[in-house]
């Protein structure tokens, strides 16, 4: 066997072992072992990549401003735009009836 | 905000170490007193806050397999959204057969492959590769053992040279070598056949290879 013989039945050498012959040319030639060897270790080391970023936040901002124009979830900051618009409501009628009082007062 | 900070400090400790760890199915904490089973349960059920909390757990992992698909920073961050759409939009159906991170991985590579498939490019490449190439000759490289790879590629080179692979042989790649998928899951994902698919890896491989002994090159050079 050859290495352009071996070369061509790699992939099924790499993922489920060769036979005697395949493993004999292994045993013999350095540039097929040495090719072999090296992707077998990038194969074992792709493993091991893990996670190592977070999206920006504004995949989140994009991910809420969907879901909320879908109305899938409620929308957070007209929720607190209304809420604003209530306190200002409330202090208006409070700051109403306070003058009333003291235009009572003051008639009195 | 005080949750999302928990959130985040419960996605940092639950970071996959290992190839083995990545593909094990984990017992997770979504937040103090929640498990990861019971934010599911309850986003199903509509819950916002604890899709929120989902995402904080599953950003990072669904990100860099957008990330390492695409090889692009703008399309990963698009994809990823459109994963946690259609999460969002999807998680009253999951049932509970696979492990929810399995489940969500493989709704998040059906996005990506759905994005490239409109883009047309892995079809390119995948009718590309199956032309006779001068690559599909016997390497001619003289075996030295200063040409051995082994003990000399960090992350940081790996991750660059894979982002650097043509798009065909990158998404096989990924989805075989660093996510775990077989070939058969690989084939039927990607519509091809399972010959195809390891070819596909096989050339990606030699490519890499190719790859990092320029970059070890180079550096040398400069030393």
């Amino acid at each position: 066997m050859n290495c352009s013989e071996f070369q061509r039945v790699l992939p099924e050498i790499i993922e489920s072992g060769g036979n005697q012959e395949q493993e004999a040319h292994l045993a013999n030639c350095t540039v097929c072992s040495d090719l072999v060897r090296d992707l077998r270790y990038i194969a074992e080391v792709a493993k091991l990549l893990v996670p190592m970023e977070d999206p920006d936040p504004r995949v989140w901002d994009g991910i809420e401003k969907t879901l909320e124009r879908e109305g899938l979830i409620k929308r957070k900051h007209m929720t607190r735009s209304a809420g604003r618009m209530t306190a200002r409501i409330v202090m208006m009628v409070a700051s109403m009836a306070v003058l009333q009082c003291l235009q009572q007062v003051l008639r009195a | 905000m005080a949750a999302k900070t928990t959130t985040e400090k419960v996605t940092a400790s639950i970071v996959v170490r290992t190839a083995k760890a990545k593909l094990a199915p984990q017992k997770k904490t979504a937040a103090p007193g929640l498990t990861e089973a019971e934010a599911i349960q309850r986003a199903q059920a509509g819950d916002a806050q604890c899709f929120e909390i989902l995402y904080g757990l599953h950003k990072r992992r669904v990100y860099s397999l957008c990330l390492r698909m695409t090889g692009n920073t703008a399309e990963a961050e698009d994809l990823t959204q459109e994963a946690f759409l259609q999460l969002y939009r999807k998680i009253a159906t999951f049932r509970g057969e696979s492990a929810f991170s399995t489940w969500l991985h493989r709704l998040a590579v059906n996005v990506v492959l759905m994005h490239l498939r409109k883009k047309g490019l892995p079809e390119v490449s995948l009718e590309e590769t199956m032309e006779p190439q001068q690559e599909d000759g016997p390497r001619k490289d003289i075996g030295s053992r200063d040409n051995v790879l082994a003990g000399s590629i960090d992350r940081v080179n790996l991750e660059r040279a894979i982002e650097s692979l043509p798009p065909g042989y990158r998404i096989i790649f990924v989805l075989h070598d660093v996510e775990g998928y077989e070939h058969n899951e690989i084939a039927e994902m990607m519509g091809c056949s399972i010959g195809n698919s390891k070819s596909q890896l096989h050339k990606a491989r030699m490519k890499l290879r190719d790859l990092l002994k320029i970059t070890r090159a180079e550096k040398a050079m400069r030393r």
